[in-house]
């Protein structure tokens, strides 16, 4: 489970290097959302996610460590609005460049 | 105390938004982020005296128990650089009722101001690594937006090569964090400290791993080589208030790299021996690039990465235990203040000059010395202490680095420091050259009333002024440098 977890962060992280390498702005602002994505699974990740079960106190033996997913929700957040902020950047280059 | 601590945050959010509550109406806007500033100032300067006098203060908020709580943390070093952004801030801010047009105002700048002013606070102020990531997000939007207004082409491409550099810098930032996690299931730095000492012994090379992607992190934030491109790219575009208000950014970035490779990870030579040979291509790089730069704001914004280094350099030096490392940490953290203070005031005056001339490429400005003479002795100043000119606080600064290297040997570094002392000295005979001595232009650009005069200068003067005391006055402010660097290694002075 964890080399899936690995391969798939390293998959993420891949494709954004690629995108982030195009000249095309729009292609750079999805390879951020996707490194963004890759940091996020590592995140997540860090909190033993696949070898234990969902942080609901039960009763029940082994549950994952809570804190790496409430950290992942402030990224995520955080990352949405690095990204919306990027893209009306994108879109006001595309603009700046129509008009001349 | 900790009431003041939790202040130094809460003060510009709320008036941060008191300042959108007032959205149409950028006169109350304008006072009120004046107010803010002024009242920033004082808690900080509450909060410097108080920490000096009964040493750290500790909050944890939401008084969670130690090691599971966020906690704000304010040492020395995190007030002394407290109260360099309050001082800044509030120059900024009385600068911009003259300089920032009208339509930025009504555009939300004030209120961004105050938050990036919380943001660069809350960074200074956390001892949570994640906290302290949060931070550096909340300050860098809005730096982004401030780079962003007013929307020219220039400003939106540099804004894009800002914000796609700091969203990949963060991005490794949250990596190294999660794997700091990982590691030690801890983000409080005291308890990562403990927690990574023993780690370091089973797996130094992990812990190195880990310690390198934190430091390319911050590194792209602190502008050092070879991570340094957005900012010359990046500065010179906004409006001049704005840049001034950004020397502190690259601070923060320095800021952060201090904590976590003194307060934070176990000492780790290999890590010590690179940072030499960044500080030392940072300054000859950064200042040899400044040479030649054909804008004002792009020569200074280059003199900002090349000083940086010096900065660096003085960290690089420390390594080893703490009692050893005091004299170098010391003097990094002089150079950290001096740096920030005389970069804003060399901005602040390509602000009046881009002002008076209308324009700030370096042909055709000619004349400023004679029509200014205020100017003129401010930029004197501003520009000797960068360039390291005795009494003022560039000298004692870069003796602060220089002595501790050429006690450990370090002569490559020490001469790369000289170096770049010298290539600063020409960068500004060029702009001597260039904007106040020789012949005025054909058009002499707009005048100046007595209250506009006042406003611009009244900031200029403060920051040449500070830089000057800091100079005359370096015997206590090393004292004082020497107790956060004591503090910042983890021991009481």
């Amino acid at each position: 489970m964890i080399y899936a977890y690995a391969a798939l962060v390293g998959l993420l992280v891949a494709v954004a290097v690629y995108l982030l390498l195009h000249p095309d702005a729009v292609d750079n602002v999805l390879g951020l959302v996707l490194l963004g994505h890759g940091g996020n699974l590592v995140v997540l990740g860090a909190g033993d996610l696949y070898r234990a079960s969902a942080p609901i106190l039960d009763g029940s033996a082994q549950i994952a460590d809570p804190l790496p997913q409430a950290l992942v929700l402030t990224a995520i957040v955080i990352g949405f609005g690095l990204t919306a902020f990027a893209v009306v950047l994108v879109a006001r280059m595309d603009r700046a460049e129509e008009a001349e | 105390m900790t009431t003041v601590l939790a202040l130094m945050i809460v003060t510009p959010v709320l008036a941060a938004a008191a300042c959108l509550a007032a959205w149409r109406i950028p006169h109350v806007q304008r006072g009120m982020a004046l107010v803010a500033s002024l009242a920033v100032l004082a808690l900080a300067i509450a909060l410097h005296l108080g920490v000096a006098e009964a040493g750290p203060v500790d909050l944890l908020v939401g008084n969670w128990p130690m090691g599971m709580a966020i906690r704000l943390r304010a040492d020395p070093f995190a007030t002394v650089m407290v109260l360099v952004v309050a001082v800044l801030a509030l120059c900024v801010l009385m600068f911009a009722t003259v300089e920032l047009p009208e339509p930025y105002v009504s555009f939300g700048a004030p209120p961004l101001v105050l938050i990036l002013v919380m943001g660069v606070c809350g960074a200074f102020l956390t001892a949570d690594l994640f906290n302290l990531y949060v931070w550096l997000e909340v300050l860098l939007l809005a730096s982004f937006v401030l780079l962003a207004l007013g929307g020219a082409r220039a400003q939106l491409r540099g804004g894009t090569v800002y914000v796609v550099l700091n969203i990949i810098s963060s991005a490794l930032l949250l990596t190294g964090i999660a794997l700091v996690y990982a590691a030690v299931s801890a983000l409080d730095f005291d308890v990562i400290r403990s927690r990574l000492a023993t780690l370091a012994v089973d797996r130094p090379s992990l812990v190195v791993t880990i310690e390198v992607m934190l430091l390319v992190g911050f590194g792209i934030k602190a502008a050092v080589f070879p991570l340094f491109f957005w900012l010359p790219i990046s500065y010179p575009t906004p409006a001049p208030s704005f840049t001034a208000l950004f020397a502190v950014l690259a601070g923060v970035g320095v800021y952060a790299m201090m904590r976590i490779v003194v307060g934070v990870f176990p000492y780790a030579p290999a890590v010590y021996a690179a940072l030499v040979w960044v500080a030392a291509l940072t300054m000859v790089v950064g200042t040899a690039a400044a040479v030649v730069q054909a804008r004002l704001r792009a020569v200074i914004s280059f003199l900002d990465v090349g000083h940086v280094g010096y900065v660096v350099a003085g960290l690089a030096i420390a390594g080893g235990a703490a009692a050893t490392s005091r004299d170098a940490l010391a003097g990094a953290i002089y150079y950290l203040v001096h740096h920030v203070v005389v970069t804003a005031d060399l901005f602040l005056i390509a602000g009046v000059i881009r002002r008076l001339r209308g324009r700030e490429d370096l042909v055709g400005l000619g004349g400023l010395a004679h029509r200014e003479p205020v100017l003129a002795g401010a930029f004197v100043i501003g520009g000797f202490s960068v360039a390291g000119i005795p009494p003022l606080s560039g000298f004692w600064a870069k003796l602060g680095i220089l002595a501790p290297a050429l006690a450990r040997g370090h002569w490559w570094l020490a001469a790369a420091a000289v170096l770049a002392g010298i290539l600063t000295l020409v960068a500004f005979a060029r702009i001597w050259n260039a904007a106040f001595s020789g012949k005025p232009p054909g058009d002499p650009g707009p005048e100046l009333t007595l209250g506009q005069r006042v406003l611009l200068y009244t900031p200029v003067v403060l920051l040449s002024a500070a830089t000057l005391l800091l100079g005359v006055f370096a015997g206590d402010a090393f004292a004082i440098a020497g107790a956060a660097a004591s503090w910042l290694a983890g021991v009481a002075p």
